[in-house]
């Protein structure tokens, strides 16, 4: 079942991945980047470890977005 | 044509990693055939050094944490953490020179949004502030440490920070005790580090144990060098976050 | 059948493809991101076993350590990923101010296009 829920994380954080890369819009990509960083601290606590879970869902969710909206606020949006 | 290219070249590095993932690494789930840790003489056979032994009289030893994480965080690869502390420092001074020459504070226009996310703002950070102190100061027995409080803390500043606008946030906490705290976190670890020499052990290494394993004060270097670090990082983010605002143009 | 090494052999993968095919300095930063956490999946997956519990002594196990050494995972590979991640931010925002830096003086964010401006 926890392996399921695993396999079922991964895949997601994979595809969302994807779309971001492949996105042309910076800010939707910026978005769906956090979006899989947040899964991925998802996946983090399934995998048994809790530091490394707080630490990228406050990073990846957090601060990292907000620089990357502040860069693309002050540059172009479109690729 | 470029396209092509990139895609083979990392395809070509994706087999190289499947080669090495599924010939040598050991398979998804089967960690150790070893245990982790040596029950006869409470070692860690890879490392070769006795954990979470917590006995006064033998400082040096033991870790005494009971989060693991932290002990080799700030036990065995207590340098490691502190060059982490000082890539944190380059990058917070490489940003403030790329960026300090092009804007000023003072040509920000006062922004901010709308009622309720101020309303909203100010009932949930007092809690953000409270979650990352508590993070900070209980790291080494709960999961956490100083680099997810400080990381915390510097979120909920931003949030204050994207509800009010930037004039606001920095008459709050400034540039100048940003970069106290960071400075002052900095000089915390490197004299908790040099007190090792005069307790008779090596640089950052444990030295002050009281009470049980498991109690909140059963290691005051670890809780320090935590709270240290948890102001470096909670500095250095918002100075960055700062920086990265103000600068280049304003809003 | 676990999915998680073909997920960070992608990750890597995709996070290679998108640093040398894309022309924006952004993309090229999200990519880096995204090569970073491939890596830190991998390390975090090689020190897991199934079943295991995070390496965090809870008081009721403070007296035997033998069942949280045959049950914790492999705590130093967490360590690592700890230090990275916080290192990965420091990257990030020292490129994105970087990027920003180029955009105000060239006008452009597209690295191939840098060159021929400058001339």
């Amino acid at each position: 079942m926890e392996s399921i829920f695993l396999n079922i994380l991964l895949v997601l954080v994979f595809l969302f991945y994807l779309i971001a890369v492949k996105v042309k819009d910076l800010l939707y990509a910026i978005i769906i980047l956090a979006a899989g960083n947040t899964a991925l601290a998802v996946i983090f606590y399934v995998l048994q470890a809790p530091d490394i879970a707080l630490t990228q869902a406050a990073v990846g969710a957090g601060v990292s977005t907000v620089l990357l909206v502040n860069a693309v606020n002050k540059t172009r949006r479109k690729e | 044509m470029q396209e092509k290219f990139a895609l083979s070249l990392a395809v070509i590095v994706g087999l190289f990693l499947i080669l090495a993932l599924y010939s040598g690494a050991p398979s998804f789930g089967s960690f150790p055939d070893r245990p982790l840790l040596d029950t006869e003489d409470n070692t860690i056979p890879s490392i070769g050094f006795p954990i979470l032994e917590g006995a006064p009289e033998k400082p040096p030893d033991g870790l005494g944490v009971p989060n693991v994480v932290t002990g080799v965080l700030w036990g065995y690869r207590a340098y490691d953490t502190m060059g982490e502390a000082t890539v944190l420092f380059t990058s917070v001074v490489g940003v403030i020179m790329l960026g300090s020459h092009t804007g000023m504070l003072s040509l920000c226009k006062v922004v901010g949004m709308t009622v309720i996310v101020k309303t909203v703002a100010s009932l949930l950070t007092p809690f953000l502030f409270l979650f990352g102190g508590y993070i900070v100061l209980y790291g080494h027995l709960t999961p956490g440490g100083g680099f997810p409080g400080g990381v915390i803390i510097a979120a909920a500043m931003t949030i204050i920070l994207l509800a009010y606008g930037v004039r606001f946030a920095c008459s709050r906490i400034g540039f100048i005790p940003c970069e106290m705290g960071e400075e002052l976190g900095a000089i915390m670890i490197v004299v908790i580090g040099i007190a090792g020499f005069f307790t008779g052990t090596y640089f950052l290494q444990p030295w002050a144990f009281f009470g049980e394993l498991g109690d909140l004060l059963s290691n005051v270097k670890i809780i320090i060098l935590n709270f240290a670090v948890g102001l470096k990082v909670a500095g250095g983010m918002l100075l960055i976050i700062y920086t990265l605002l103000t600068s280049f143009g304003g809003e | 059948m676990s999915l998680n090494y073909p997920v960070v052999v992608l990750l890597i993968v995709l996070g290679i493809y998108c640093i040398l095919s894309k022309r924006n300095l952004i993309k090229i930063v999200i990519g880096l991101s995204i090569m970073t956490d491939g890596v830190h999946l991998l390390l975090i997956s090689l020190g897991y076993r199934v079943d295991g519990i995070a390496p965090i002594v809870p008081r009721a196990m403070l007296e035997n350590f033998s069942e949280i050494a045959e049950r914790a995972v492999d705590p130093v590979p967490q360590a690592l990923v700890l230090t990275s991640i916080v290192i990965n931010v420091c990257i990030l925002a020292l490129a994105l101010s970087l990027t920003i830096h180029t955009f105000r003086n060239y006008g452009t964010i597209n690295p191939y296009k840098i060159n021929e401006l400058k001339e």
